[in-house]
């Protein structure tokens, strides 16, 4: 689930870029040409959609069972809260005795039936993507949150787009593994691959948000 | 299909003088007398002493002092080890700093003096064992005695003793150890004076645990981790459905596990199912979980939660089979609706779940066997491997193995995990097979507290006091079928349904009980505390409903409504109001009391708790323990079983502290779906307070179980508004 | 079947088994150390708990594979261990077990927690012991032992 951690930032930190972007071009449509507006405002709707796409896979249980608001982790397709009362700890790594690693390893153990990747850990609450009710944040909201540089741990885009590409977490969640039922984890809507080309046409757009309905 | 006997209640005494009749009988005198270890004084140089089978040792003194006492019940956290062997030992006038304790084998002479097998249940051990334990240590004091007074030639009443050592006239003395053989020629003494009461140099000592330091490095063998060579362990795999049988079955893949020995189907006590023998466990396990059977649950009921609900609450709206008709019937009917209530309480199915997984290891040898378990009924157990293995129980030596946790789990008439592991046994002859069942196995293998529905019409007459009860009880009888039925069923009631409310000490002038007992298809046992579970949760919580609408104080209605002879419970509650009389009346904002008493195995226990609401969950903050369990053998001991069976008795409140069926199939698996109380869930303190009692010791295992449940419950009552009839406690 | 090197209880070990094979089942049945309990196989009750690199862990869900160079302590070698000592010691004055059969599991998370936190409040102590089952319920004790214990080790 810390898959959704790095994935957040390196959302973020494409968002960043592209809101720098996208504001350029619409000053620059707004001065004098009107074809850029059109042009504009379509990659505007496609940065929109792709958004749609993005969040389709942030709000997924791999990623959101960790960008959680409250003191704990879920797990599972309900995201029901976290058996044996994990908590989150000061940093996010759990407490003394119940640490993320006191079970999660460095890769999947399916012999067992517990997800494992490098530096597992609850996303901070500065990137929580639910409500304390376990509510999922609106679209708006989370790309709000997702898009706010003092929340995202100031990455930038090179920073973001290394972290979708390569980092161990957010490629977990591609590659979830068994459960304990000895059944395969779902995955997210999104392909790895796609879930990246989604984020970079979103974040050409200028990493549009959608209004709150 | 079993075996076992069981003495009437009448023929207890001759049972217990026929017992030591035997002892005396004896040629050795090994059994009540002292087991001499001469072979091992010849074989210092550490041989293995030759073994006897089947033992019947109760004291071994050896030559260089220590005392072993066996003791004839299983340990499994009791504290049993520790507080029979302080009974012997206070009479014996032992030192205890050389007192070890051991577990008894099965045979004849550890059955219960009271009931015709060895077992450990009912809260009894201590209860029935209390007086035999003295007697022995009384008897051989007074052999090693008689052994000192002829060597020295003068009178056993010149002579006294103290910490293992016998003093005569003149400044004589001698150690037992040095006593130990000589005292082997002395003869039984037929009658032996008991110390007073006032005498006892342990039996009411704080005595700690023999058995600590070796559970707290490892070292302390369980029978899980037993390791016999060229031991093979089985897992099995049951059907999904009670009595469900195997259709076919595919176990290619699970016979191309390296390590995988033999997969066959064996006979299940229910159904059928498919055994996986490998050399560990973990290959075992991995190959049962790629086993492809096919089922035939046609022939079986399929249980469901939900059915088996609706049938219940129909059936309680009608009387059932009476366990206890007093005063007149229809004076409920004569009471103003106003004064009336009617209210319904329903309780799931719950599982055991010790700690140590349930396990069993048997080497069949043909004309012999050897079996390894950790039983709280070893006779009867031993008596299903025998029949098993066609043999008699005397033929199968039955080892107790140290057991992690238990409460009823391990005494199971039908024997069925060791059933299991007998047939597998036989198959492999001469192999030593350990039958495991894993965390799964156990959380879907039945053999739970049976579900209840009570329902309850009060009416209240004008003193505020309940004057007329009429209490419909729904739910499986724990005891039919047993070897227990004949003496615990009597017209249609199972006793342990009904105990807490049908012999309730509250003095309600019309009062009616009945029960009802379907039979819906879920094997059903004992789970610490019995019938107390569900029946003083519903007396309880009504009491206090009852307290709470006339608008009198908890603990003056309880007092006000309990029989004048209700003494171990008024004395119980006088002392817990007494103690916790600092902490109620300063409770924080936020924070409720909650209060309970229940009398059960003899022992009276109040309870007073301190609650919150944290996270939409009861949070218990202290409770205090007011109880009389006639006389306290260890109240170190005590102390321990009130503040572990008060939480015990929390899985009761659990979200998840249920065992659901759909289509016939447990809804749970494992500790994550059924999720007893951790630490955060349990009480942070829990102050014990043991009444000054000399009268007979009663039991302290189950007692603790009944109160918590309604008193978090009764105080969360006092914080919401709410009452709480229907468990578990998913939401507050 | 792999052959992997094992360092546990400061020994060099060496098992051949297969990589699935959690490291519980390789201290139980390869190295006959059976002090480490199997309670639950899901790390839900923390009777197989070890400390891998210092980190309290749940044996029963490590396949050994994932083990790699970390060194792994048992309980067997906690009265060596000075913080281990002392919480045997406390264990044992405070008279906290019953059954047993959870506190290897209870003594290892004590430990690790006294070690990263000498001085725990109750939240502290109910957080770190928080996934350690104990049926018999020995709770109210394990609670005053590490409290002592804590006091012992200033």
């Amino acid at each position: 689930m810390q898959a959704n951690n790095i994935m957040l930032r390196a959302i973020l930190f494409i968002l960043i870029v592209c809101v720098w972007s996208a504001s350029t071009l619409t000053g620059a449509a707004s001065r004098d040409e009107p074809q850029k507006t059109n042009a504009g405002g379509s990659i505007r709707a496609e940065g929109l959609a792709a958004w749609q796409q993005v969040y389709a896979v942030l709000t997924h249980p791999r990623c959101i069972n960790c960008h959680t608001a409250t003191d704990y982790p879920q797990q599972g397709d309900d995201r029901h809260r976290h058996f044996a009362n994990v908590v989150r700890g000061p940093t996010g790594e759990g407490v003394p005795g119940q640490q993320c690693v006191t079970c999660h390893q460095e890769a999947n153990a399916d012999s067992t039936g517990v997800p494992g990747a490098h530096d597992w850990h609850l996303a901070p609450l500065s990137m929580q993507w639910q409500d304390p009710n376990d509510k999922i944040l609106s679209s708006t909201d989370v790309c709000k949150a997702v898009t706010d540089r003092s929340k995202n741990n100031n990455l930038d885009s090179a920073g973001l787009l290394k972290h979708h590409s390569e980092e161990p977490l957010v490629l977990w969640a591609f590659r979830p593994g068994r459960g304990i039922d000895g059944s395969m984890r779902t995955l997210p809507p999104l392909t790895h691959e796609q879930f990246v080309a989604a984020t970079r046409t979103w974040a050409e757009a200028g990493t549009p948000c959608p209004q709150n309905p | 299909m079993i075996a076992i006997t069981i003495n009437s209640a009448n023929s207890l005494q001759l049972s217990r003088r026929s017992f030591l009749r035997v002892c005396a009988a004896a040629a050795g005198g090994l059994l009540v007398s002292l087991y001499l270890d001469l072979p091992l004084v010849a074989q210092e140089g550490g041989q293995p002493k030759p073994q006897v089978y089947p033992p019947d040792a109760f004291v071994h003194i050896k030559p260089d002092g220590t005392i072993l006492i066996t003791v004839n019940r299983l340990e499994f956290g009791q504290g049993v080890q520790t507080s029979l062997p302080m009974i012997l030992a206070d009479e014996l006038d032992a030192d205890w700093s050389q007192v070890k304790a051991e577990l008894a084998p099965a045979a004849d002479v550890y059955k219960d003096p009271l009931f015709g097998i060895q077992f450990v249940g009912g809260s009894n051990s201590i209860a029935h064992s209390f007086e035999q334990y003295r007697e022995l240590g009384a008897r051989t004091r007074a052999m090693l005695v008689a052994a000192a007074a002829e060597e020295w030639k003068v009178s056993p009443s010149q002579c006294h003793t103290e910490a293992s050592v016998v003093y005569g006239p003149g400044g004589k003395s001698a150690t037992y150890g040095k006593l130990a053989e000589a005292a082997t020629h002395q003869s039984i003494p037929a009658t032996v004076q008991l110390k007073d009461r006032s005498q006892f140099r342990l039996v009411g000592k704080r005595v700690p645990r023999l058995d600590s330091r070796p559970k707290c490095n490892g070292s302390l063998k369980f029978g899980l981790d037993l390791d016999i060579p060229g031991m093979k362990t089985a897992v099995v795999a049951h059907p999904p459905v009670f009595g469900g049988r195997v259709k076919s079955l595919d176990d290619k893949t699970a016979r191309g596990v390296e390590g995988v020995r033999d997969v066959f189907e064996i006979p299940l006590v229910r159904g059928t199912g498919v055994a996986v023998v490998a050399d560990k466990f973990w290959i075992a396990k991995q190959a049962r979980d790629r086993l492809k059977v096919e089922w035939d649950l046609s022939a079986v009921e399929h249980a469901d939660s939900a059915q088996l609900s609706a049938k219940y609450k129909a059936l309680a709206r009608t009387p059932g089979n009476v366990a206890v008709s007093r005063g007149d019937q229809k004076a409920l009917d004569a009471i103003a609706p106003e004064n009336r209530m009617v209210v319904e309480y329903e309780f799931p199915y719950l599982a055991h779940t010790p700690m140590e997984p349930l396990n069993t290891t048997i080497r069949f040898a043909g004309d012999r066997a050897e079996a390894w378990v950790g039983s709280q009924f070893q006779t009867v157990d031993q008596t299903a491997i025998a029949e098993v293995l066609g043999l008699k129980p005397e033929q199968v030596t039955f080892h107790t193995e140290m057991a992690g946790g238990g409460f009823g789990r391990r005494a199971v008439p039908d024997s069925h995990v060791q059933r299991e592991a007998a047939v597998i046994a036989k198959r492999l002859r001469g192999v030593p097979i350990k039958l495991v069942w894993t965390r799964e196995n156990d959380v879907q293998g039945g053999y739970y507290r049976p579900m209840h529905v009570h329902r309850v019409e009060i009416g209240i007459g004008r003193d505020s006091m309940p004057s007329a009860w009429r209490h419909v009880i729904v739910g499986q009888s724990m005891l039919a079928g047993t070897p227990f039925a004949a003496m615990m069923v009597k017209n249609g009631v199972d006793e342990t349904a009904v105990e807490g409310t049908a012999d309730t000490h509250y003095n309600i002038p019309n009062f009616h009980v009945s029960v009802h007992h379907p039979t819906p298809n879920v094997p059903v046992l004992w789970w610490r505390s019995v019938g107390h579970t569900h029946n003083a949760f519903v007396m309880e919580t009504l009491i206090d409903e009852l307290a709470a609408r006339a608008g009198i104080d908890p603990i003056v209605y309880r007092r006000k409504l309990l029989r004048a002879d209700a003494g171990k419970l008024r004395r119980a509650l006088d002392l817990m109001d007494e103690k916790s009389a600092s902490w109620r009346t300063t409770l924080p904002k936020g924070h409720a009391l909650g209060i309970s008493c229940h009398e059960s195995f003899g022992t009276a226990v109040a309870c007073a708790v301190d609650v919150s609401v944290e996270n939409n969950r009861p949070k218990i903050h202290r409770a205090t323990i007011g109880l009389d369990p006639g006389v306290a053998v260890n109240p170190l001991t005590i102390e321990s079983q009130f503040q572990g069976g008060i939480a015990f008795g929390v899985t009761q409140l659990m979200a998840k502290g249920a065992i659901t069926f759909k289509d016939g199939r447990v809804e749970q698996r494992n500790f994550d779906s059924y999720t007893p109380p951790y630490i955060n869930d349990a009480p942070t303190a829990v102050d014990v307070h043991i009444v000054p009692n000399s009268e007979k010791p009663s039991g302290c295992g189950e007692p603790p179980v009944p109160v918590i449940s309604p008193a978090v419950v009764n105080a969360l009552a006092r914080l919401t508004g709410k009452r709480y009839r229907s468990l578990p406690l998913v939401s507050i | 079947m792999e052959t992997y090197k094992l360092t546990v209880n400061g020994q060099p070990r060496e098992v051949t088994v297969d990589p699935g094979t959690p490291l519980l089942w390789v201290l139980r049945e390869e190295l006959k150390m059976t002090g480490t309990k199997y309670g639950c196989g899901i790390g839900a009750c923390g009777a197989c708990t070890v400390h891998l690199d210092g980190v309290a862990t749940r044996s029963c869900v490590v396949p050994v594979s994932l083990v790699g160079n970390r060194p792994i302590v048992t309980i067997e070698a906690m009265a060596e261990d000075p913080v281990g000592r002392v919480v045997q010691d406390v264990w044992v004055s405070h008279d906290v077990v019953q059954c047993g059969y959870c506190h290897s599991g209870q003594i290892m998370a004590a430990v690790a927690l006294l070690k990263s936190m000498p001085k725990p409040t109750d939240t502290d102590i109910e957080e770190s012991m928080g996934g350690n089952l104990c049926r018999c319920g020995t709770y109210v004790r394990i609670r005053e032992a590490i409290k002592a214990a804590s006091l012992q080790l200033r």
